[in-house]
């Protein structure tokens, strides 16, 4: 290993500028490459190389990041040199109509401008709250209503309100507010949910849903982030739209699949019947939408912004719906990643090759956890070692 | 002292006012280290409170007990120290059972994001497995070593400290590894040549 190597992957400032760099940083690496270009291509090279063990990190909402601060603060007694209030719980700006409220890192917003709404509800970082929660329903009226069953039901009714679990009844307030909702389902969760066209929406774990009570205006928005299967109802004059972090699916009536989670690299749109036209977020104007036929799939590329096609059977990608999960000479780990998300459960491998099996199979994972883990050691001819509630390893 | 670029010698003057009751001060040691301390808490326990509530000992042992650190260029040593043992003191009481693995070694929680990479049947899948795999082959003690050499400050005697090893080691670890990635992912590239020269033909 060169000179320069070691002396830069010993450098804390050139680390940081590969995995948690800030402006000043950048441009104090920029001067520094134009003081030293023969170095260049090195540093280049290193600092590609490096960038490839970037580490998946859990982060904490602001919100609840200041709440710690303040707390601590409290506890020590520190003092101010202003007079702000030591401890903060509910920040207010009325400036713009807009009122929020910070719920144990749940928001929640009430405004009159829909976009804005998006834009906002978009960016902020939800914490999808641990198992032991069941889903949670923030309606726009602020009110979280916990749907207290791991598979729970949501439908809005023509006159305006709400049945949960085909049980209790909220009165959703004024039927012809632009209110926006949110849905959060959990890891080891789903949900099913009518919205107020009829059109029928099931959510995978770790999946948050964004709508507004009534549809009004050109298009029915919705904005989905995670997984879910909509069945929609057909309404050529005000079409269906799916937006998530990087696509939007505009739709006529018909049933897809959408996975759209934040750590996945791709987003993947099935097409069980019907059409849909995808495209992607702040396309140009020239920008082809991409249509898809039943039984294709669109694997759009975050990184590369490429999106491919595969004829697919569609029926395995919404399976998931009833429960069922059936493969084909699929990784073992990725078999094994839907399950943790089902069950809000973490797998380890104690030999990494073990991931890479392929197996085929059908599971059914309204059975017995234990059962289905026995099916999977039989698939894979390994064994799965219980930890603890939470925890697995393969092993052979 | 520059924004973005303070290092360890510049703590000095935020430490005196630390221990002098400012709590601004206390607040730009807090927004400087809470991201990675986070981070790294949440690769000991999957415990959020039970984090939350070592993070929020950690400052307090160290404003009541510690204000004599004579060397605030320690601070985030002692800072990740101390959140790492407040950690496995909290969840060692809470269980009764030991929480060390036969080797007496702390299951260190992390994941790479190259890891986790979805199905992607493109022309990148060889080089993801490649990688991938060389990643899988890191034990949990290798991967606390790289996400303190690679997220925090920290010298490799002071994580050598943290996890028992000698900082020699501590470097030949990195040195290692990326050896391996560039002799595996630059073999493949070596094959791929090989094979559309041939079919060029």
């Amino acid at each position: 290993m060169s000179n320069l190597d070691q002396k830069l992957t010993d450098d804390p400032l050139f680390l940081k500028w590969i995995f948690n760099s800030n402006p000043v940083l950048d441009k104090h690496w920029n001067d520094y490459l134009l003081a030293h270009p023969e170095e260049k291509e090195q540093i280049f090279e290193l600092r590609e190389q490096l960038s490839k063990l970037r580490f998946s990190n859990h982060t904490m909402p602001i919100s609840e990041k200041t709440e710690l601060k303040n707390q601590i603060s409290a506890q020590i007694g520190l003092r101010t040199s202003q007079s702000t209030p030591l401890f903060i719980s509910l920040m207010r700006y009325a400036a713009v109509g807009l009122v929020f409220a910070a719920i144990g890192g749940l928001l929640v917003y009430l405004t009159m401008d829909k976009d804005s709404v998006y834009s906002q509800l978009a960016t902020q970082i939800v914490e999808i709250p641990s198992s032991g929660h069941g889903p949670v329903l923030i309606t726009s009226d602020g009110e979280n209503v916990n749907l207290k069953k791991s598979s729970s039901s949501v439908d809005y009714t023509q006159r305006g309100t709400i049945v949960v679990n085909n049980d209790s009844v909220i009165q959703a307030k004024g039927s012809t507010s632009e209110g926006m909702n949110q849905l959060v389902i959990p890891y080891g969760n789903q949900s099913k949910i009518t919205l107020a066209d009829n059109t029928v929406v099931w959510l995978n774990a770790g999946s948050r849903l964004i709508y507004p009570s009534q549809f009004s205006g050109e298009t029915r928005e919705v904005l989905l982030f995670g997984e879910a299967y909509f069945e929609v109802t057909k309404n050529e004059k005000q079409p269906f739209v799916v937006k998530t972090s990087d696509l939007q699916v505009k739709v006529l009536g018909t049933k897809f699949n959408i996975s759209a989670y934040a750590e996945d690299k791709i987003i993947q749109t099935v097409l069980a019947e019907g059409s849909v036209a995808i495209r992607r977020n702040n396309a140009g104007l020239f920008e082809r939408e991409q249509v898809l036929n039943p039984n294709q799939l669109a694997a759009f590329n975050k990184n590369s912004a490429e999106t491919r096609i595969y004829e697919v059977n569609a029926a395995y990608y919404t399976l998931w719906t009833k429960g069922l999960l059936s493969f084909d000479e699929v990784d073992f780990n990725r078999i094994l990643k839907k399950v943790e998300r089902f069950y809000n459960v973490s797998f380890r491998f104690e030999e990494p090759t073990l991931g890479l099996i392929r197996i085929s199979g059908k599971l059914d994972l309204k059975q017995h956890r234990e059962e289905v883990l026995e099916y999977l050691e039989k698939v894979s001819l390994t064994k799965i070692e219980k930890i603890d509630d939470f925890t697995y390893v393969v092993k052979k | 002292m520059r924004k973005g670029i303070r290092d360890r010698n510049q703590w000095a003057e935020t430490w005196n006012r630390f221990r002098g009751g400012d709590r601004h001060a206390f607040s730009e040691i807090y927004e400087e280290f809470i991201d990675t301390l986070f981070a790294y808490g949440s690769k000991i326990t999957n415990n959020r409170e039970l984090l939350k509530d070592s993070i929020q000992d950690v400052f307090l042992n160290l404003y009541r007990y510690n204000l004599n650190l004579n060397h605030p260029e320690y601070l985030e040593f002692y800072l990740f120290r101390s959140l790492r043992n407040e950690i496995i003191r909290k969840v060692k009481k809470q269980k009764k059972e030991s929480v060390l693995t036969d080797e007496g070694l702390f299951l260190f929680d992390a994941r790479f994001q190259a890891e986790q990479e979805s199905f992607d049947p493109e022309t990148d899948e060889m080089r993801t497995d490649a990688l991938r795999q060389i990643l899988q082959l890191l034990d949990p003690q290798k991967r606390e070593l790289l996400f303190l050499k690679f997220s925090t400050g920290l010298n490799n005697n002071e994580i050598g400290e943290m996890l028992g090893l000698n900082p020699e080691t501590v470097k030949k670890q990195i040195y290692r590894l990326l050896q391996s990635l560039r002799s595996q992912i630059g073999n493949h590239f070596f094959e791929l040549l090989v094979i559309w020269s041939r079919s060029a033909k």
